[in-house]
């Protein structure tokens, strides 16, 4: 929407030009395109605003959920002109590397004989990298597999797995469309990136 | 092999140089960017044993961020190896091991300071705090 508003104003500018060429009759016309790309503008600034309160809202239900913590307000304070994409290339590193890691701790802990120390490294390595982007029911996930692994109990360490299986694939949905909002704000343009 | 960064120079006073070493590609980045902020010079190895290559090539850095599970050589034998080479660097163990036991393991090893992940702002200036004290 933002995108096709942006075109249209556009447009006015480039028929507007065009009339002048033509010599017609600036002073009614040329007003016709102003105002028609001034009320435009207006239209872009209101759906601006409307996206932004919408990722505020995502973002806000998502720490109120505890899917996130602090640690990702964190990130997010790392980002700056020269790093306007950190947390989303932060995120998009962490998913690459939990989806691998989920697939090796799955193969390990069916494994015969079981490399206990092994998938207790996989496990602890995962429990580090969400905690890093701020994945607070990840790490939770992890933590309580982790403390059954260490247990050895390994049927109920297995089950916990599976909700750590949901947990982060139920994550991953919800984070990738709060990019994807992102990133439509970001090619908006300066005028909505720049209200409050 | 050692990745070199240019930092952010924030200041004019005497750079200090950090290298991190950590198997995990999301905690490099994050260790890195803090260290950016900060104006720290930075360069990132893998494991312990590039840790311990970087420095018997002849590098020597101010602060060494080291992780404790990594593949090839943990940070507790790359810790004990640097110190027995005489690095006298400042050695701050990251690590997301909870028991005591575990964190005392790494300590022993030669850390100078011991921060549980996720590494912060705030954990990072409290290791650059103590290294200036200990200067």
């Amino acid at each position: 929407m933002l995108e096709w508003l942006k075109k249209k104003v556009v447009e006015c500018d480039v028929l507007r030009s065009f009339d002048i060429r033509e010599n017609r009759s600036v002073s009614s016309l040329g007003d016709g395109w102003n105002f028609r790309k001034k009320k435009l503008e207006v239209w872009v600034t209101m759906v601006g605003r409307n996206l932004r309160q919408q990722i505020e809202a995502m973002k806000q239900s998502f720490f109120d959920e505890e899917i996130l913590d602090e640690q990702f307000t964190r990130l997010e304070q790392l980002e700056d002109r020269d790093n306007p994409n950190f947390v989303e290339e932060v995120l998009s590193m962490y998913f690459r590397d939990s989806t691998a890691l989920l697939a090796t701790l799955e193969q390990a802990m069916e494994a015969v004989p079981i490399d206990f120390p092994e998938v207790d490294r996989l496990l602890t390595k995962l429990k580090g990298s969400s905690a890093s982007v701020g994945a607070n029911k990840v790490r939770n996930e992890v933590n309580k597999t982790l403390q059954l692994w260490q247990e050895r109990n390994v049927e109920g360490a297995k089950a916990a797995f599976q909700e750590l299986r949901r947990e982060h694939d139920s994550f991953k949905a919800k984070l990738e469309p709060y990019f994807q909002q992102l990133r439509l704000l970001a090619g908006a343009g300066p005028s909505e990136s720049a209200m409050p | 092999m050692a990745q070199s960064r240019h930092a952010v120079t924030k200041e004019q006073s005497p750079k200090i140089t950090a290298l991190v070493v950590d198997d995990n590609m999301v905690n490099r980045t994050i260790h890195q960017r803090l260290l950016d902020n900060l104006g720290i010079e930075n360069e990132v190895v893998c494991n312990g044993k590039e840790a311990v290559d970087v420095h018997c090539s002849g590098k020597n850095f101010d602060l060494i961020l080291m992780d404790m599970d990594m593949p090839i050589m943990n940070g507790i034998e790359a810790t004990r190896r640097l110190r027995e080479m005489g690095i006298r660097s400042m050695i701050a163990g990251v690590s997301t091991r909870a028991m005591e036991q575990e964190i005392q393991a790494f300590k022993e090893a030669g850390l100078d300071d011991y921060q549980e992940k996720p590494l912060t702002m705030s954990k990072l200036t409290s290791i650059i705090r103590k290294m200036n004290h200990n200067d």
